[in-house]
């Protein structure tokens, strides 16, 4: 696939599953579209810590981030495949997260403005979760989804923090 | 998170999937079925409010009371709309603050699948992602590792 291509199929499937969410009905068929949007965009937050978005905050605590999506990534992996659904194509580069997330920082951004687009790409996939939470009973789905989106709000403190912005009360 | 609890919670999906699966009626779809919960959604809220205000009870730092108190009036109005009036909770907390976030996110992780409201179920969990911030600041203030795994599920067995 080809650089444009894949950001192209890339844009695609990140816009149907929400589209789709329009109402309750719908947002219940496309649960396991919502769930590889998820699993998509957990691989791309690993991918964001992995690259000059990462470099916002210390390199060991971005490596432990990126790991720690990376196995949210394969646990929501599993749970498609006990579903038999199909992953979406999966972000690689930081070429592919600016597809899913725009407002990747640009070479001579600040810390600042890396660990802000970190902070938007975590709540991307949030929102995402969030989404898959409304569309399924699935008590093991919620489970495991609601202690990714808890794990996600531990990095969100800690960008905040280095932010110098205050708990929010929020999302 | 250890691997091994991080192996329960994927094998516990797994096994449920695979279950429902199984017992899928025709008319299921693949949001799977609705959870069998007998007791009225705002009494689930009225646990929600309860752990709540012990966590507020236990924070000392203003800036988190403050917050569970935002939680706490808008777990009211939901019950409100529900037709049914919020419960009154005289907390007192012998938790230190952190104890407290880690038993409000447990709480409110085992309520989640109890919802058959969508709605409801988002409220919960926007409320358990701020509380994992909030146990995360208190283990920044703590001088502790804040984000240490890749899952937060303080109810689980470990």
């Amino acid at each position: 696939m080809t650089s444009l291509s894949r950001r192209e199929a890339l844009l695609l499937a990140a816009a149907a599953p929400l589209a789709a969410a329009g109402s309750a009905h719908a947002a219940q068929a496309s649960f396991p579209s919502l769930l590889a949007r998820a699993h998509q965009l957990e691989l791309a937050t690993a991918v964001a810590y992995e690259s000059t978005a990462g470099s916002g905050i210390p390199g060991d605590l971005a490596a432990a981030f990126a790991r720690h999506e990376r196995d949210q990534a394969t646990a929501v992996q599993q749970a498609l495949e006990a579903l038999g659904a199909r992953t979406l194509d999966e972000p690689e580069s930081t070429a592919d997260v600016a597809a899913l997330v725009p407002g990747l920082p640009a070479a001579g951004a600040t810390a600042d403005e890396r660990v802000r687009y970190l902070v938007t790409v975590e709540h991307s996939a949030l929102d995402v979760h969030r989404s898959v939470l409304g569309a399924t009973h699935h008590a093991a789905v919620l489970r495991t989804v609601a202690s990714v989106m808890a794990a996600a709000g531990t990095h969100l403190a800690v960008l905040r923090d280095r932010l110098g912005d205050p708990p929010a009360a929020t999302l | 998170m250890s691997s091994s609890r991080r192996g329960l919670l994927l094998g516990g999906a797994a096994l449920l999937l695979a279950g429902c699966g199984a017992r899928a009626a025709p008319e299921e779809d693949a949001a799977g079925p609705a959870p069998a919960e007998e007791r009225p959604e705002a009494e689930l809220l009225g646990e929600a409010i309860a752990v709540k205000e012990m966590a507020e009870a236990a924070h000392e730092d203003a800036r988190l009371a403050q917050i569970e108190r935002t939680h706490i009036e808008r777990l009211r109005t939901a019950i409100r709309a529900l037709g049914e009036d919020p419960p009154v909770v005289a907390a007192v907390s012998e938790d230190d603050p952190e104890t407290a976030e880690e038993r409000t996110i447990a709480v409110l992780q085992g309520l989640l699948p109890r919802l058959s409201d969508p709605e409801l179920r988002g409220l919960l969990a926007d409320m358990m992602v701020v509380d994992a911030q909030q146990l995360a600041v208190l283990r920044l203030q703590a001088g502790a590792d804040a984000a240490p795994g890749a899952f937060l599920s303080p109810g689980m067995p470990s």
